[in-house]
């Protein structure tokens, strides 16, 4: 069949040939299964490396950090903000010892062990505030407002959810025989009532 | 020529056709302006893509190295300000327009049969938009974004069943990091737009089947989309354009410091277009209204806008929709004034204190790009931040000094916020300019040295001191006038030179080595005629344990013992006070046991440093100042306009 056009403006038509392939069921399925298979395989290959975080075995919830003296955190009943300084790892890269957050430590009598308080707002994980002015915590993201023992001021109409965070605390002695305080650091969900470990 | 080149491209493509059938879409009733909104949606949504790439060929999405390199487009790149700037306030427009478009589809009932699904598609196409800025608030990783979407990222968290996991996949983990951001990025770089393209030539499509919604069809003659239409889009882009780029102009993109998770962010507030989220959710308490608020309500919202096109088919129904989305955006509406009116009214504390930390936010995005400007090293700019005095020693100063002390300028000349702070509950000095020539007269004057911001809030407020100065520099020579007083004035200027001059201030060097001479006189006048070594040690005279030392007052090294414990020999003996309790106490008293100091060493020195203001400047600003005369900011004396003393000649 000659593929040349007749005039300057018309397009060449397709030759025509005979009778065409009937379709067939046999090969219509393999064409749907080959062509899935194709089609969803880079979806899949990517799937383990996207779903990773979720996947992956939970590292230690927690870590115990050296957060300071004993004899320098006040024994005034106060909260007193210290940073938590400790080594990391993110993804790649190590970092050496380096704030990565703050806990408060309030300190009633000079015997008895200081309570910590993490400065995550269980509310939406604003940093939380100590205003001494009025001794109580405030969040400045969304207004709520703790005690100075942690507890939330006029429960029933606080963005927060439950009280300021308590970490768990440890007296251990340093290397000189100073006593210090230690911190098991962790963080926990926010908006929800009951403290869960994240 | 050209038509036949058009002609032979047209057999092989059939172009023609295809331009004919897009640009002479007729619309009946003609072009209209309230038809623009869809076209000026498609223009921001390819400036976005168009500046987004190319922002794209500079970003680099890590921890160490997106502020970094945002930095280096706004700062360091030609035109880098421009294309942020322009990709920063489309965003924002986009939000606007799709407002307007929302409300002319609705208003007009051009959601009804047969357009469902295209008003389906629009909606998809805003969530992709909502969801197109958050991600891209996060990537220049400052403490805005990385605060502001931290929340976002916890509200994820609450959905039942999946938060948590949705949480994870965003955050790439448990602790944002690395992963945060190179997801994020993907998404707003790859996902969704991909998304929105997609999305947009399905709506586009659809729109064409059944073309525009006419109102009133009769009102005016037909016409074809070009050009009448096209010309009315284009205006309506223009303006977009012209505004988008006077915003880039007049407010730059902002850049604020670099995240830092260990680092409260008292100005955290999420883009204006979420601020009735926002404040919404402040309603909302405890953990079942958070979930409502935060989730619940909007999705009901979102809801009843799916339900539009079904709720529209009766005439009622169609009023109950425009109703609807008339109160939803004057509900958002006052929601976003009522939370900038909260925020900035300047008058309650809570506004107070926001307005203070949005300042302090500027000032050290301003002081991050400062120090930026000489080389990041390989772990980042927050490295800097971190170990720069004025910043860190700031934030020490705050954190555990400002219990007592104040530091601001009285003459409310500097308020710079990394230099100004306010402590309500002060119990001590302002050392503000600590020992400065002009802090150094503020002790000799009688007034001030009694004042709350020398010893009036202290132990020593009735002190030997303060006697002292009330005794001999007030009341002894009560009786001068004219030029004696002059002369008697001038000798305690004298004096003050002399002991400001013990600290070796860097930034009074110049005025010192100018001075020396005055300086001497000064001493002299010091020890022999005001007698101060009769209870002060100075260089070889005088004696220790009655005062403290003045010689090398207030300099770096004075200061480091000082702070380190105020209540020895050198400086305030306790033995020789009442009411010891109310005494300055040591930050690092334990000598033999570094380990039990409240501070250490390095941090003495920083806080040393911060209150002499040693610390970095960038030159090109000093020299900026110096042409154009404007006072530099650091330098008190100038401010002061009293220490030019060098150029001046008193006699």
């Amino acid at each position: 069949m000659s593929k040349k056009s007749k005039g300057k403006n018309k397009t060449p038509e397709s030759p025509a040939h005979g009778p065409v392939e009937p379709v067939s069921k046999r090969r219509s399925f393999l064409a749907i299964v080959v062509g899935g298979i194709v089609g969803v395989f880079p979806v899949l290959s990517g799937l383990a490396v996207f779903f990773s975080p979720v996947l992956r075995k939970k590292a230690e919830a927690g870590k115990w950090v050296r957060v300071a003296a004993l004899d320098s955190v006040p024994a005034d009943g106060k909260p007193h903000l210290f940073p938590v300084i400790t080594d990391r790892q993110d993804a790649w890269s190590s970092y050496p010892p380096e704030p990565v957050g703050a806990v408060y430590l309030r300190r009633t009598e000079a015997a008895s062990e200081p309570v910590a308080y993490s400065n995550v707002c269980p509310h939406l994980g604003c940093a939380v505030d100590y205003k001494p002015s009025n001794e109580q915590y405030h969040c400045p993201c969304h207004n709520s407002k703790f005690e100075i023992d942690g507890k939330r001021v006029d429960p029933e109409n606080s963005p927060s959810p439950r009280a300021m965070d308590t970490v768990e605390v440890e007296i251990r002695e340093g290397e000189t025989g100073t006593k210090e305080v230690w911190v098991d650091y962790k963080k926990f969900k926010g908006g929800v009532e009951h403290k869960v470990e994240e | 020529m050209i038509s036949r080149f058009s002609d032979w491209f047209d057999d092989r493509t059939g172009y023609k056709q295809a331009l004919h059938e897009a640009l002479f879409e007729r619309i009946p009733g003609g072009a209209r302006w309230r038809y623009v909104w869809g076209s000026t949606l498609v223009f921001a949504f390819v400036t976005q893509l168009i500046t987004g790439i190319f922002l794209w060929m500079h970003y680099s999405p890590s921890t160490q190295t997106a502020w970094e390199s945002v930095y280096y487009i706004e700062h360091e790149m030609t035109g880098g300000w421009l294309l942020r700037g322009v990709h920063h306030y489309m965003a924002q427009a986009m939000i606007v327009l799709m407002a307007i478009h929302l409300m002319q589809v609705v208003i007009d009932g051009a959601y009804r049969a047969p357009r469902e699904i295209n008003f389906w598609l629009g909606l998809a196409l805003m969530l992709v938009v909502f969801g197109l800025g958050l991600t891209g608030y996060l990537l220049p990783w400052d403490q805005k974004g990385y605060w502001a979407t931290k929340v976002a990222t916890n509200i994820a968290g609450v959905t039942p069943v999946v938060g948590d996991y949705l949480k994870q996949l965003a955050v790439g983990g448990n602790e944002y990091g690395h992963h945060t951001l190179t997801r994020f990025f993907a998404l707003h770089a790859g996902v969704l737009p991909g998304a929105m393209m997609g999305l947009i030539a399905l709506h586009l499509a659809m729109f064409r089947k059944y073309g525009v919604t006419a109102v009133n069809p009769e009102k005016a003659r037909d016409a074809d989309f070009w050009p009448d239409q096209v010309l009315k889009d284009g205006v309506a882009c223009l303006a977009v354009l012209l505004t988008v780029c006077g915003l880039s102009y007049w407010m730059r993109a902002e850049l604020g410091a670099p995240a830092d998770p260990s680092l409260a962010y008292n100005a955290a507030r999420p883009e204006w277009y979420y601020l009735f989220l926002f404040q919404f959710l402040k309603f909302f308490k405890g953990e079942t209204g958070e979930f409502l608020g935060a989730q619940v309500i909007p999705g009901l919202v979102f809801g009843m806008m799916l339900m539009m096109p079904i709720i529209g088919r009766w005439k009622l129904g169609h009023r109950f929709n425009v109703a609807f989305l008339l109160i939803l955006i004057l509900g958002a509406g006052g929601l976003t004034a009522a939370a900038l009116y909260e925020d900035r009214n300047g008058e309650t504390e809570k506004s107070q204190d926001f307005l203070a930390a949005v300042a302090l936010a500027h000032a050290e995005g301003e002081r991050s790009q400062e120090l930026a400007s000489q080389g990041i090293p390989p772990e980042g700019a927050l490295k800097l931040v971190r170990e720069d005095t004025k910043i860190a020693g700031f934030r020490l100063f705050e954190r555990n000094c400002a219990v007592c002390h104040t530091h601001y300028d009285t003459d409310g000349q500097i308020t710079d916020p990394l230099r100004t702070i306010h402590s309500p509950d002060a119990v001590a000095s302002n050392l503000y300019g600590f020992g400065s020539r002009a802090w150094m007269k503020g002790v000799l004057d009688a007034e001030r040295v009694a004042g709350e911001h020398y010893f009036g809030r202290t132990i020593h407020a009735e002190g030997d001191m303060v006697t002292w100065v009330q005794d001999n520099i007030r009341d002894g020579n009560a009786d001068l006038e004219g030029e004696e007083l002059a002369e008697f004035e001038k000798q305690v200027e004298l004096v003050a030179m002399a002991i400001s001059a013990e600290a070796k201030l860097k930034h009074q060097q110049l005025n010192d080595e100018i001075d020396e001479a005055k300086i001497a006189e000064g001493r002299d006048l010091a020890i022999n005629q005001f007698a101060c070594t009769d209870c002060h040690k100075l260089g070889d005279e005088g004696y220790l344990g009655s005062a403290p030392d003045l010689t090398g007052y207030a300099s770096g090294e004075w200061l480091i013992d000082f702070i380190a414990n105020p209540q020895v020999e050198r400086f305030y003996l306790p033995d020789n006070y009442e009411e010891t309790e109310r005494m300055m106490p040591g930050f690092a008293v334990h000598a033999d046991n570094p380990a039990l100091n409240k501070l250490s060493e390095k941090e003495l020195g920083l806080i040393a440093d911060w209150l002499r203001q040693e610390w970095f400047e960038a030159e090109e600003e000093s020299d900026l100042e110096a042409a154009v005369g404007i006072e530099a900011e650091t330098t008190d004396e100038n401010v002061d306009g009293e220490e030019s003393e060098g150029a001046e000649t008193e006699e």
